[in-house]
């Protein structure tokens, strides 16, 4: 049996006292290591989704488990985020008075580090994500690929076990989101991560093991094929 | 490689060292950078909070040195009245309402212990010249009262003096007098001036000390006045050098005080401590009054650094979202809004102390209190800045609990 790491079962989520209904009984089996892409139209939930896969906030009703945890029962949902999750936003949300280095040390901040061992995984990091030469630059130095390269280093900081992404390349031109996407795939890949991307962009979610699609607070199909890559990927 | 990479802590590079590093060292360190950057973002905001912080120290550094001041001098005063007894007419709400006849200062010199007696008048006079009225000293030539007034120029009242004056340096400066000159204070007096004195020792003294001195004998035959106070030494000539001299003599006035109370009932003799304590009450009263007057001074720059704080709360709210979503805990994200507070406060509070100096000073120039001396304590000071750090922390409390209170999902949605 596939190892979960993330799994939601009949999740519901409700707001302003149930007059908005965001969710509405999703249910949802993530294996470890899979590229999951979520579509669907604008407001059909998607973030709400995410948000609770990612312990962000918790349903109103059924349960979501990150690596077999029942988040009902996590004491301290701030660490598992730090410790399994990672999150890159649509926006790169990089604090600007902060270098990229500084940025990407954030998350290991809470962890038992040394600064000079967070110094330097950041720097590594950065050299990865092609960010050698913009390790002390401001993000407003920088391009928009190269802030959400930031983004995708810094969520990657504490080696996270989980990775989510809500648009990932939806702040940049199609060029850079491509190269975007071959980092986030190539670094996941390798490093055995689950990843959830959340995209409206059909060529994104080709990229993924498999697909859902959201309609309205429900998934309407559980898993179809991934389309074929595009040619030379 | 990329599982080194991305899998961090858990594959033991981490040491037990480096993890005590960072939670003794090394948070406060990044909280301290954090913060000072954070407040470094907005300059001309994090200015003005300060400067509201360093106006609320400035008062308390220059109040707080006044008081410290005024309790030094009345210090000084009971160590030069220690050994000595001031006697009044019993009831005398002031000595300026008090008479003490030569017969009774007589009678006070009888009495087992006094060794010796001074007799003072004090006169209340407005001269041509001088814009607010000056006490002058009606003084027994030889009296013991004299060795505080030291002679700098000319000579000191004698025997057989009459309508002669020695009046104190600033004065004769104020009246462009020197010694040889002619003082005129109403159409019974014309003084011959025959000496200045420099500052008395005891200018800071309510009623004992003065601008000028004249010989006891005009204020009876001028002004058909009787002397005001009676001083009654017991050991003549003495200064307590330490505390515990204050204490023994004041000890030895409170003992010997019921015996001239007997033998001249209508007068009523007390320590230097009881009769400064209604001044001291007084001043206490003011003491009061102006730390009101600071407390609320700090209040409002509080309110201040709350305003700040939750202004800039309210422009780093995605910012704060995002560090709950990589999991930075409640705590933590207070921690650093407290010491964005605190940083802020205590650059207002070393601001604020050169600025309370300044206003010092500026007050002594401002309304001439050439008697009011200001302590300099560096303990006063640590805990001006100490003070201001706790209005700091205190007024990033609530913006930092909210921020701590933000959603994440909301706050990485706002706008």
């Amino acid at each position: 049996m596939t190892d979960l790491a993330v799994r939601a079962v009949d999740v519901v989520k409700h707001y302003d006292e149930g007059l908005v209904q965001a969710l509405r009984g999703v249910s949802l089996d993530v294996p470890a290591g899979q590229a999951l892409a979520i579509t669907g139209p604008s407001g059909s939930g998607k973030t709400t989704l995410l948000h609770l896969l990612g312990a962000l906030d918790l349903p109103t009703g059924g349960r979501v488990e990150v690596l077999g945890q029942d988040l009902r029962g996590v004491r301290d949902l701030d660490r598992l985020r730090n410790e399994t999750l990672g999150f890159v936003f649509q926006l790169h949300n990089l604090i600007p008075n902060l270098t990229l280095r500084e940025n990407v040390m954030l998350p290991a901040y809470p962890r038992p580090l040394s600064r000079a061992e967070r110094r330097a995984r950041a720097g590594e990091l950065l050299e990865r994500v092609g960010l050698g030469h913009r390790i002390d630059f401001l993000p407003v130095k920088c391009s928009g690929g190269e802030r959400q390269r930031a983004a995708i280093a810094r969520a990657l900081m504490n080696g996270p076990r989980v990775l989510l992404a809500d648009e990932p390349t939806g702040s940049v031109d199609s060029a850079t989101g491509g190269q975007i996407l071959d980092l986030f795939r190539d670094l996941t890949r390798e490093a055995g991560v689950t990843t959830i991307t959340i995209t409206h962009d059909e060529k994104v979610a080709a990229r993924a093991d498999r697909v859902v699609h959201m309609v309205d607070g429900l998934l309407t199909d559980l898993g179809r094929p991934a389309l074929p890559p595009p040619a030379g990927v | 490689m990329l599982h080194r990479i991305v899998r961090p802590g858990r594959t033991g590079s981490c040491s037990a060292r480096a993890a005590a590093r960072s939670r003794a060292g090394g948070v406060c360190y990044r909280r301290r950078v954090l913060a000072l950057r954070n407040v470094l973002r907005r300059k001309a905001r994090s200015l003005f909070a300060v400067l509201q912080i360093a106006v609320a120290i400035a008062a308390f550094v220059s109040i707080v040195g006044v008081t410290q001041g005024l309790r030094a001098q009345f210090y000084r005063i009971s160590q030069v009245f220690a050994f000595d007894l001031i006697v009044l007419a019993r009831g005398a709400a002031s000595p300026l309402f008090s008479a003490v006849s030569y017969e009774e200062a007589e009678a006070a010199r009888q009495v087992p212990g006094v060794k010796a007696v001074s007799l003072l008048g004090i006169h209340l006079v407005r001269p041509p010249g001088m814009a607010q009225p000056v006490t002058i000293m009606a003084v027994e030539p030889g009296s013991e009262m004299l060795r505080f007034f030291p002679i700098v120029e000319g000579r000191g009242l004698r025997e057989g003096d009459g309508e002669h004056i020695v009046i104190g340096r600033l004065m004769a400066q104020q009246l462009g007098l020197g010694v040889g000159g002619t003082l005129a204070i109403d159409d019974r007096s014309r003084f011959e001036v025959v000496g200045l004195f420099d500052t008395p020792v005891i200018k800071d003294v309510p009623f004992l000390g003065g601008q000028a001195l004249m010989p006891l004998s005009h204020l009876r035959d001028a002004y058909r006045r009787l002397p005001n106070i009676m001083i009654c030494h017991t050991e003549p000539g003495r200064t307590a050098r330490n505390p515990d001299e204050v204490r023994e003599g004041l000890r030895r006035g409170e003992e010997l005080a019921p015996s001239i109370g007997e033998a001249i009932p209508r007068l009523h003799a007390r320590t230097i401590e009881g009769f400064l304590d209604s001044f001291k009450q007084q001043a206490e009263l003011i003491d009061s009054f102006a730390l009101a007057i600071s407390f609320l001074a700090a209040l409002v720059s509080a309110i201040g650094v709350t305003n700040t704080m939750l202004m800039s709360v309210f422009d780093r709210t995605r910012e704060i979202g995002l560090l709950r979503a990589i999991g930075w805990s409640r705590l933590r994200i207070v921690a650093m809004i407290e010491a964005e507070g605190a940083l802020l406060a205590t650059a207002g509070g070393l601001l604020g102390l050169p600025i309370g100096l300044l206003l010092i000073e500026a007050s002594k120039l401002l309304i001439q209190l050439g008697w009011l001396s200001v302590t300099l304590d560096p303990l006063l000071y640590l805990r001006a800045v100490g003070f201001a750090a706790l209005l700091g922390l205190l007024g990033a409390l609530y913006p930092a609990v909210r921020a701590a209170y933000l959603q994440p999902t909301e706050a990485l949605r706002y706008e």
